[in-house]
């Protein structure tokens, strides 16, 4: 099962064992490469009410399924150690959160504010565009392979960026293969 | 003496019904309160903001691979 969703709907899912029904942690932040597209891993929070931040995090490859409701992975032993996960999971470049990030084109014009990631989740993690606050009021969404760079100030994006701003996910999902072809990605 | 001024046993300055008293303790009371209130207040804003720390809740874009 594929679904769109945002990565505050994923932070604070509980992350289940699929062997023993077991609920071993919970997300704390989301972390994705802009580059590939596609989600890196998760870094994890322990479980109950004034639990702090967990040692150990979650990369991609270790998440069996990302659902509604909670992010499974096999067993306990999915969870890994920092140092034996990959740098980008085990060590975020926390100064590099996009929410809250300018949108701006490369001509300089201001296309809103980050809020949040939207994710094509399922078995897979695949990064499909930024949900913003327009500048003018109002939410939009902005297919991913927009980013000319990314920071954790601006997001700077194509010129033609600005036709490709999108009230709704239905209308994300149908403009991205659009907006490659535009761009010359595929 | 007491009897010809028409003043209570008691009364006047440090007496348990001296007015001023009354207002002295009755203005404490409210002042204990006024800083209960104010410890509540603050400490539930440092529980919010210690909660909201640990919770993170970040979206990180890794680097760039040169």
């Amino acid at each position: 099962m594929r679904l769109l969703m945002t990565a505050s709907q994923i932070r604070g899912l509980p992350v289940v064992t699929v062997r023993g029904g077991e609920d071993v942690a919970e997300v704390r932040d989301v972390i994705f490469s802009p580059e590939a597209g596609r989600l890196l891993g998760v870094t994890l929070n322990k479980r109950g009410f004034l639990a702090g931040r967990s040692r150990d995090v979650l990369p991609a490859e270790a998440i069996h399924a990302i659902g509604q409701d909670a992010v499974m992975v096999l067993d306990t032993p999915s969870l890994v150690a920092p140092e034996d996960a990959p740098d980008d999971v085990a060590h975020p470049a926390v100064e590099r959160n996009v929410i809250g990030d300018d949108v701006l084109t490369e001509g300089g014009l201001s296309l809103g504010k980050v809020t949040d990631l939207v994710l094509l989740v399922g078995s897979s993690g695949e990064i499909v565009g930024y949900q913003i606050e327009k500048t003018g009021g109002g939410q939009g969404y902005i297919p991913l392979p927009a980013q000319v760079a990314v920071s954790g100030a601006a997001l700077v994006v194509p010129n033609i960026t600005e036709e490709f701003v999108k009230d709704d996910l239905v209308g994300l999902g149908a403009s991205v293969d659009e907006f490659r072809a535009r761009l010359g990605l595929s | 003496l007491v009897g010809k001024l028409n003043v209570k046993p008691g009364a006047g300055s440090g007496g348990k019904d001296d007015p001023s008293r009354v207002t002295i303790v009755a203005m404490g009371v409210i002042g204990w309160v006024i800083l209960a209130v104010i410890v509540v207040v603050v400490a539930s804003l440092a529980f919010v903001v210690i909660r909201r720390r640990r919770r993170g809740g970040r979206v990180i874009a890794a680097k760039e691979k040169v």
